[in-house]
């Protein structure tokens, strides 16, 4: 677990009492304190859509040039290795969610048999319902999350009467609308957490709090950790809503540090030892078969994706 | 409005009625469905046994991916409920999820009664009371507990002539 990569979570216990010393704020109801918090968050990422557009890796490239070097030698090493765009997501502590949810759905889109792909993952995600109901979510609690999730893929194959054919355009505009991309990311979370107390033992060793680092029971670190809205997910979050999915991911690791790595033999045929900036990529792999693995682009404390377009294809060439 | 808002209400309303929790009630305003009205019984047992707390609950259209905003209407002595009537709990704040309804906020609300929290106090003299001096909280709780069977006139009349007595 890296618990320091974490965002920072909101925490009440600081924000009672006098001993903050900070009088103006001690007096603030917590619902105000909550909206303030929030206010300065959203100002912090002023008018970023929930999903943005593909751009360009340069940038986010120039956001690191005055910075941390280590940060811009991955960039470009991730543009040398045919990453050269990005899909960023608003940083509301969702986004690894959003970002999985949008990359499932758009992988669908473009791949060879789009019908076919989409008919097994409404399957699997109705299949999952089961798995919710066993560790004891009511199906009213969560049916309405899960059909919005499997309508805006039903819009691949047969959309209802009046709703256009899903386009990587109408993919977009759908993950922008908070109902829509909300309800997505709040039924990953509840099989993501379903696929953890169903399977207690496998995932009891790895929960542990992410900045007490203490271990934590199946059930509260659930209902802390992962149904809860806006908090982020990690490693464990991710294996157990991967193989829930059963979808392979790349995650790569944008963090700044160099690698000590012996050079391949194949290369110049000497095992030497040198320091090397390149990036990782930690693999989820769940026997995914068919399609290629969702990529991901991981930066301490937030997720966007990864591709290899630098620009969204236009309508033309989605036609064709 | 938004559909998945409003059919979540109706179906929140639809369960709360139909299986309610003990000692708890709640249903929307008769012409805003985004407004409710809820009871908590003080549960038996503790200094809150006997009282009819109400609370109003103000949903918008993120609900239920954001939690509602939850108030007491009555007045309530409490170390995590503010002189206004909000209340510090972490499910409505910071451990939001939409797998909580109506019902278990209101049941959560109900537990919090008499299990609170006083490492996280907005009544600092509730908290200090409930560590220092159960025999005074007691008696404290128990004056809002017959004020909570009084209409909210009567109600806010006791509470005006309180304030000034109290100075």
């Amino acid at each position: 677990m890296k618990a320091g990569d974490l965002p920072p979570i909101d925490d009440p216990e600081p924000l009672t009492g006098g001993e903050l010393g900070n009088a103006e704020l001690s007096t603030l109801a917590p619902s105000a304190l909550f909206d303030l918090n929030q206010a300065a968050m959203d100002d912090a990422v002023p008018d970023r859509p929930l999903i943005a557009p593909l751009a360009p890796m340069s940038v986010l490239r120039a956001e690191y040039e005055n910075g941390n070097q280590v940060f811009v030698q991955q960039i470009d090493w991730l543009g040398e290795h045919g990453y050269i765009g990005i899909r960023r997501t608003r940083g509301d502590g969702d986004c690894f969610y959003r970002s999985l949810a949008f990359a499932y759905i758009e992988r669908i889109l473009n791949s060879a048999d789009p019908i076919l792909a989409a008919v097994q993952a409404v399957s699997r995600l109705e299949s999952t319902q089961e798995m919710l109901e066993a560790v004891g979510f009511q199906r009213l609690v969560f049916e309405d999350f899960l059909e919005m999730f499997t309508t805006l893929i039903k819009r691949i194959v047969e959309p209802e009467p009046g709703v256009p054919m899903l386009t990587a355009k109408g993919l977009l505009e759908a993950f922008n609308a908070p109902e829509v991309s909300n309800s997505v990311v709040v039924y990953l979370r509840l099989l993501t957490s379903a696929q953890i107390r169903i399977d207690p033992d496998a995932y009891a060793p790895f929960l542990f709090h992410p900045e007490l680092a203490i271990p934590m029971e199946p059930r509260e670190f659930c209902e802390n950790f992962v149904e809860a809205v806006g908090k982020e997910a990690d490693h464990v979050q991710i294996t157990a809503l991967t193989r829930a999915l059963c979808v392979n991911i790349f995650v790569a690791y944008l963090d700044g540090r160099l690698r000590t790595r012996s050079v391949s033999n194949n290369d110049k045929g000497k095992g030497k030892e040198r320091e090397a900036v390149e990036v990782e990529f930690v693999e989820f792999q769940n026997g995914e078969e068919g399609l290629d693995p969702v990529r991901l682009l991981y930066r301490p404390g937030h997720y966007d994706i990864l591709d290899s377009r630098c620009e969204e294809p236009d309508v033309d060439m989605e036609m064709a | 409005m938004s559909t998945n808002c409003r059919r979540r209400l109706i179906r929140d309303f639809k369960r709360l009625s139909s299986d309610p929790p003990g000692g708890i009630s709640g249903s929307p305003c008769p012409d805003n469905i985004m407004l409710w009205n809820a009871v908590i019984f003080g549960p038996v047992d503790t200094p809150f046994e006997d009282g009819t707390f109400k609370l109003l609950l103000t949903f918008d259209e993120s609900y239920p991916t954001k939690p509602p905003t939850v108030k007491f209407l009555s007045r309530m002595f409490h170390p995590n409920v503010y002189a206004n009537g909000e209340l510090c709990l972490d499910i409505l704040q910071n451990r939001w999820s939409p797998t909580y309804d109506v019902a278990a906020i209101l049941t959560s609300i109900q537990s919090l009664l008499h299990d609170p929290n006083p490492n996280s106090p907005a009544n600092a003299e509730a908290a200090q009371l409930y560590r220092e001096n159960m025999k005074e909280y007691v008696r404290r709780v128990k004056a809002t507990v017959e004020e909570s069977w009084l209409d909210p006139e009567e109600q806010e009349k006791m509470a005006v002539e309180g304030a000034s007595g109290g100075q």
